[in-house]
């Protein structure tokens, strides 16, 4: 169903810590893997996927279930953005229930914590494929 | 060591007391409830006590001093930080380093005329140690990471107070805080009590790091450092 980002693509990372976010999206981009946008929130992630086109999506799951609701409206079409945006996600634990839930979603990969920069730089060269799907 | 004096008080007394010679030398700078006294290099080094073949030229290497370092401090002053409390933006980002790395010591140091001061620091009681004896004063003669595998095999700090007294260090890198102006003001730098290999992703991950560090130390972080 997803396509995939290309080396270069553009990478939208939710991720409220700021070190963390700050440091993938600075290694990501010196290592070529994608130009990392960032957003601290999944309500500030939103209003950025009305103003641009993405090649993908990591974000961090939240207790609010904010994110889950983003990532259902991005499959749902109802943000600018391709339904099939490849996505994968962060998060503090998972049980059955979620794991069905991204599942359904259509989330490629999901990275529980603790991780570390170099697993969330995996994830985002797991994400990267043949073609971009932005228009530069 | 050559120039900078014995102690009074000779080996015998070392050998009685039973106890690490720089933990107890005499110190004449000492603040009160200081660190630097506590963490201060020996007036001769460890194996001359015990090692009669032992030459001065066998001891470790105090931090040498840059040609600059006027400037330096100068501009290391002009930050204001010195002997500020705790922040946590400083705090999340060796924080972060320490869980990163899995490092048991992580520290921003920076350098001042006399010591080491640590302005966020993991794993390391001491607020502050003597600039002689630091690892960091020899970091920031460079502006690539400077990193030592093994301390016990290197004999700039095989017989370093802080090699062979606690905090035991045994592997050292860190990568030099050089504002936008071209002075290195320290560190920041990880500690370990065992030997490590580090490798490349490892030495970009802490060098983006640095990188943040600065970006606080200079007021040039993005609004959501905060976060």
């Amino acid at each position: 169903m997803t396509a995939r980002i290309t080396p270069r693509g553009r990478l939208l990372l939710i991720e409220p810590q700021f070190v963390l976010r700050r440091t993938v999206a600075t290694m990501a981009r010196e290592m070529g893997l994608a130009d990392v946008q960032e957003a601290t929130s999944p309500a500030q992630a939103e209003r950025m996927l009305f103003e641009r086109r993405f090649d993908a999506l990591l974000v961090a799951l939240d207790e609010d279930g904010e994110a889950l609701e983003l990532l259902r409206k991005l499959r749902a079409g109802q943000t600018p953005q391709p339904s099939g945006l490849p996505a994968a996600a962060t998060a503090t634990g998972c049980d059955v229930e979620l794991a069905l839930r991204l599942k359904q979603l259509d989330i490629l990969r999901l990275l529980l914590k603790p991780f570390k920069v170099r697993g969330m730089l995996e994830v985002i060269s797991a994400l990267g494929a043949p073609e971009s799907l932005t228009d530069h | 060591m050559a120039g900078r004096g014995r102690s009074a008080m000779g080996p015998s007394w070392a050998v009685m007391t039973g106890n690490p010679v720089w933990m107890l030398a005499p110190t004449t700078r000492m603040k009160p409830g200081s660190f630097v006294g506590r963490y201060r290099r020996p007036r001769r080094c460890l194996h001359a006590y015990t090692d009669p073949h032992t030459t001065e030229s066998d001891c470790m290497t105090p931090a040498p001093i840059p040609a600059n370092d006027a400037e330096r401090l100068r501009a290391l002053r002009e930050l204001l930080i010195l002997d500020t409390p705790p922040e946590e933006r400083f705090d999340r980002l060796v924080e972060f380093a320490a869980s990163e790395f899995d490092m048991p010591i992580v520290l921003i140091s920076l350098i001042d005329s006399e010591r080491q001061w640590f302005k966020a620091r993991v794993g390391m009681a001491a607020c502050e140690t003597s600039r002689d004896i630091s690892f960091c004063g020899h970091a920031i003669l460079q502006h690539e990471l400077f990193q030592v595998m093994d301390a016990l095999a290197d004999p700039r700090f095989a017989d370093n107070p802080l090699v062979v007294g606690d905090p035991f260090i045994r592997f050292y890198i860190g990568a030099p805080l050089t504002l936008p102006g071209g002075a290195t003001v320290g560190t920041l730098c990880l500690i370990d009590t065992k030997p490590r290999e580090f490798d490349a992703m490892d030495r970009a991950i802490l060098g983006t790091l640095r990188d943040l560090a600065i970006a606080e130390l200079t007021g040039q972080a993005g609004a959501g450092a905060s976060a």
